[in-house]
């Protein structure tokens, strides 16, 4: 009688648990015929706030895009095109927005022109210390001001700087309002935005996961989806294990995330999974410290060694065969990349030692390049996620006769080494900007450039550089002169352009457009551009 | 004086010399738990100064002026001096402040009592599997193996414990993943989302020191079945179950207990590496963040409330042991 009771006990036990571990496996999206949608995103990392003139994240600005919309943002083929602007003028110094007249705050409150200035204001005030200001508005002096009887919002530099709007399609140019205009301390709990979704409370824990519902008298979607085609409900999962994600996808725990290159095989071969490729606007490079005294403040040194190896090889050893070659510090993608084809090495080791020779130098008994009996001793210092293709161009300088020191770090630390010390000559430089614009790496190469670590002279790219950023933004002047300062940097060996890293995402089949999602930067996923099957 | 009146005397006198001794063991003890944590305090302060590279870079991004990360190093209080920091650090924490995250400016204190839960409900599975399928595995290899019974079980058995007792949990969370998430899809891959989200971490936790675990009971129950007493209950025509429970286990207890208090410290450093798998969110998943983000208040609370966690395990079985057999407190302090 007990034996049958337990057994009758049990059963139900086991019952249950079964369906409450089913219920923990249901899928990630889900459509139950009500017209409800949801998806869940793996996010790499957390957000460190929802502000977002202080966010700092790729997880930050996948969170920030869905909150707020921005003025503009760019097309598929990297043009700007409107968002919550419909049109706008722009030369150097000013431009004009024309606000689109049925933009919606998420608290119910009217967003107008002045609103508009406000939000944009905080992001160009020193005092809101936004480590995207310069990036943004470069170092001048910036007013908004905004007319809510036109609805225009007009941006005022006092130097001119064309790559501002550029700089405004980046996710931390997104426009708050309400209460978060008013307070901007009560972003991160109960943000007030302009975009599409708004973030639930309910089961958010940061670090883990945030719940966002979509808003449905939301309109204006930049990408020409219909409110509809957004799902109503997205989950985001800090998920901070590559290995983690991938799994994930496969068991459908996940309908989007990107995982580490050596899944990809296994990720290609799981029918309902789709391989997309978004671009990058960085790019690996070696920086060569050239203050006086450093055996690469000699330019025919800097140039030697850029011949002692095989860039092709490289760029495939480094990028683990997915990476392309970068023109400069910029990648492909980003507008005016380029103009450096005919200055970058071509791994002659012959012209390498001619270099040498004239700097000096000659090749000891030990096969080490020595100059006054000191031999060519080099330190490279490197972050350890960029490992394999820095061991290939070390193994290749030490064969060339180079006493090459590899200083292999954490990301941190190889920024530390290359921007407080002097305890390194070449830096194998992981140059990822949230956005592309041609001035984002300007502060490495000017001579008086605030980030200037290498100690960079070379006058004739200052002034391309100055002239290139002062052109009118829609002009072809524009790109020639940024493509004579990027030949003039790369020329000079003040960089030595690597390669461009390749992010990939995988999708399940509840994303209906996998191949047309957005991203500023890869690494995060305008959440306006996907459009839910079903 | 009477004979009664003379045995109540020395009753008493041992009563009393019983609680004197416990009132040592107990101060002891605590005295002890209690200066391994103000060292523990003083260390986490010392080891997150260690972690190279700086916060406020981190935080301000590799485009960001001097000026800037300056600015941000002083807003974080990372300029002041080491005196100053770590005045104002014990100062806290004796009043229950941790300070701020420097990444996100979330109160550290609220950050732990968020995730401390998950720690502790994957600490407590886990150490209850390990438990269970310790004394289970362990007591039925003892008893069939006794007296040179069963040797081919006895050769599985020690192959088996074995070979999972050295296995890295990432490998056994890898393969459970593998098996029962994506290939069967019959739990979740990650997650803390219900009861199903638990039992892949908790497994991937427990089972290698619920496989080492048994290895010992085994050894223990063998001890025990071999004493005359067992016979004794043997030739009592009590059943085998009886036997086990009753007059077995409990003298394995000393040994289990204080197996179980190294566990748990293992368990809490275990979980570490796991939460992490899983996207657990607990302490260790956030450590791991910290430590890449290089944010010291979190590491620095993280480290103290971890070690706090072993130290006050420790400190249960100390006094769980004193209790189970109090030969304990009176040797060390009669």
């Amino acid at each position: 009688m007990i034996a049958k009771r337990f057994r009758g006990v049990a059963s139900v036990a086991i019952a249950g648990l079964v369906i409450a571990v089913a219920a923990g496996c249901a899928p990630a999206a889900d459509d139950s015929g009500s017209g409800e949608t949801s998806l869940t995103i793996a996010l790499a990392d957390d957000y460190n706030t929802l502000d977002p003139a202080l966010a700092s994240t790729a997880a930050g600005y996948s969170l920030l895009m869905s909150l707020y919309d921005r003025l503009v943002v760019l097309d598929a083929d990297g043009q700007i095109a409107p968002s919550l602007a419909s049109e706008w003028e722009a030369t150097p110094e000013v431009i004009t927005f024309t606000l689109r007249d049925d933009i919606t705050c998420s608290d119910g409150s009217e967003v107008t022109a002045t609103q508009v200035a406000a939000s944009l204001s905080r992001l160009a005030d020193p005092e809101t210390a936004s480590p995207h200001r310069n990036r943004t508005f470069g170092t001048g002096d910036v007013t908004v001001t905004g007319d809510d009887a036109t609805g225009t919002v007009t941006v005022q530099n006092s130097l001119p700087f064309n790559d501002m709007i550029l700089g405004l399609t980046a996710p931390w140019a997104g426009i708050t309002c309400g209460a978060g205009n008013s307070d901007p301390s009560t972003l991160d709990d109960a943000p007030t935005g302009t975009g599409p979704y708004t973030l639930s409370a309910d089961g958010a824990m940061q670090g883990s996961q945030y719940t966002l519902e979509r808003r449905d008298e939301y309109t204006g979607n930049p990408y020409g989806l219909s409110t509809d085609q957004l799902a109503s409900t997205i989950t985001y999962r800090v998920i901070t294990d590559p290995g983690t994600t991938t799994n994930e996808l496969l068991s459908g725990g996940i309908d989007l995330g990107a995982p580490l290159p050596s899944d990809y095989p296994a990720l290609e071969a799981a029918p309902e999974l789709t391989k997309n490729e978004l671009s990058v606007n960085g790019s690996i490079f070696l920086y060569f410290r050239q203050a006086d005294g450093a055996p690469l403040a000699d330019a025919n040194v800097r140039k030697a060694i850029t011949e002692t190896f095989d860039l092709g090889e490289a760029v495939a050893v480094g990028s683990g065969g997915t990476g392309v070659q970068g023109p400069s510090w910029l990648a492909p993608t980003v507008q005016c990349a380029g103009g450096t084809e005919s200055v970058l090495p071509t791994g002659d080791t012959t012209r390498a030692e001619q270099l040498l020779t004239d700097a000096g130098y000659a090749r000891g008994a030990d096969g080490i390049w020595a100059k006054g009996g000191a031999p060519l001793t080099l330190t490279l210092v490197v972050a350890e996620e960029e490992g394999q293709g820095a061991e290939f161009i070390a193994s290749e300088m030490t064969a060339f006769g180079i006493d090459l020191v590899i200083d292999q770090r954490t990301f941190g630390e190889t920024l530390d080494t290359m921007a407080a010390t002097s305890n390194w000559d070449i830096g194998v430089f992981p140059y990822g900007p949230p956005i592309g614009t041609p001035s984002s790496a300007l502060g490495y190469f000017l001579s008086a450039g605030a980030t200037n670590w290498a100690g960079v002279n070379n006058a004739e790219f200052d002034a391309l550089a100055t002239q290139a950023i002062s052109a009118p933004p829609e002009s072809d002047e524009r790109c020639d002169l940024w493509e004579q300062a990027q030949a003039s940097a790369v020329g000079n060996a003040d960089l030595l352009p690597l390669w461009t890293p390749a992010a990939f995402w995988f999708s399940g089949s509840s994303i209906a457009n996998p191949s047309d999602l957005r991203s500023p930067s890869g690494y995060s996923i305008d959440p306006a551009s996907i459009a839910v099957a079903g | 004086m009477t004979a009664t009146g003379a045995v109540r005397q020395i009753e008493h006198a041992v009563g009393r010399t019983r609680v004197r001794s416990w009132v040592r063991y107990l101060t002891v003890r605590v005295g002890a738990s209690l200066l391994m944590l103000v060292v523990l305090t003083f260390v986490a302060f010392l080891i997150v100064r260690l972690i190279p590279g700086d916060p406020a870079r981190l935080i301000a991004g590799p485009d960001a002026t001097p000026e800037l990360v300056a600015s941000i190093r002083a807003r974080l209080g990372l300029d002041a001096p080491f005196s100053q920091q770590l005045t104002d650090y014990f100062g806290g924490v004796l009043q229950g402040d941790f300070g701020t995250s420097l990444r996100t400016g979330q109160s550290v204190a609220e950050l732990v009592a968020q995730r401390l839960p998950f720690t502790l409900q994957l600490t407590i599975a886990a150490l209850v599997l390990a438990v269970c399928l310790g004394l289970a595995l362990g007591i039925t290899a003892a008893y069939l193996t006794r007296d040179g019974g069963h040797p081919t079980f006895e050769r599985a058995f020690v192959l088996t414990t074995g070979a999972v007792g050295v296995v890295p949990e990432i490998a056994i969370g890898a393969v459970l993943v593998s098996l029962l998430a994506v290939e069967l899809q019959f739990l979740p891959a990650s997650g803390s989302s219900g009861f199903a989200a638990l039992i892949l971490p908790a497994l991937t936790v427990g089972l290698r020191p619920g496989f080492n675990l048994a290895r010992v009971v085994r050894v223990e129950m063998l001890e025990i079945l071999a004493q005359p007493f067992i016979q004794t209950a043997h030739s009592k025509r009590l059943t085998q179950t009886r036997i086990a429970i009753v007059h077995a286990l409990p003298n394995t207890m000393t040994a289990i207990l204080t197996l179980a208090g190294l566990l748990f410290a293992y368990l809490i450093g275990g979980v570490v590496v796991v939460e992490n798998l899983f996207a657990w969110p607990g302490l260790g998943s956030t450590l791991v963040s910290a430590v890449v983000n290089r944010d010291y208040p979190v590491i620095q609370a993280l480290i103290l409330v971890m070690g706090a966690l072993i130290v006050v395990g420790n400190l249960i079985v100390d006094i769980a042991l004193g209790i189970i057999d109090p030969r304990i407190a009176l040797q060390q302090h009669g």
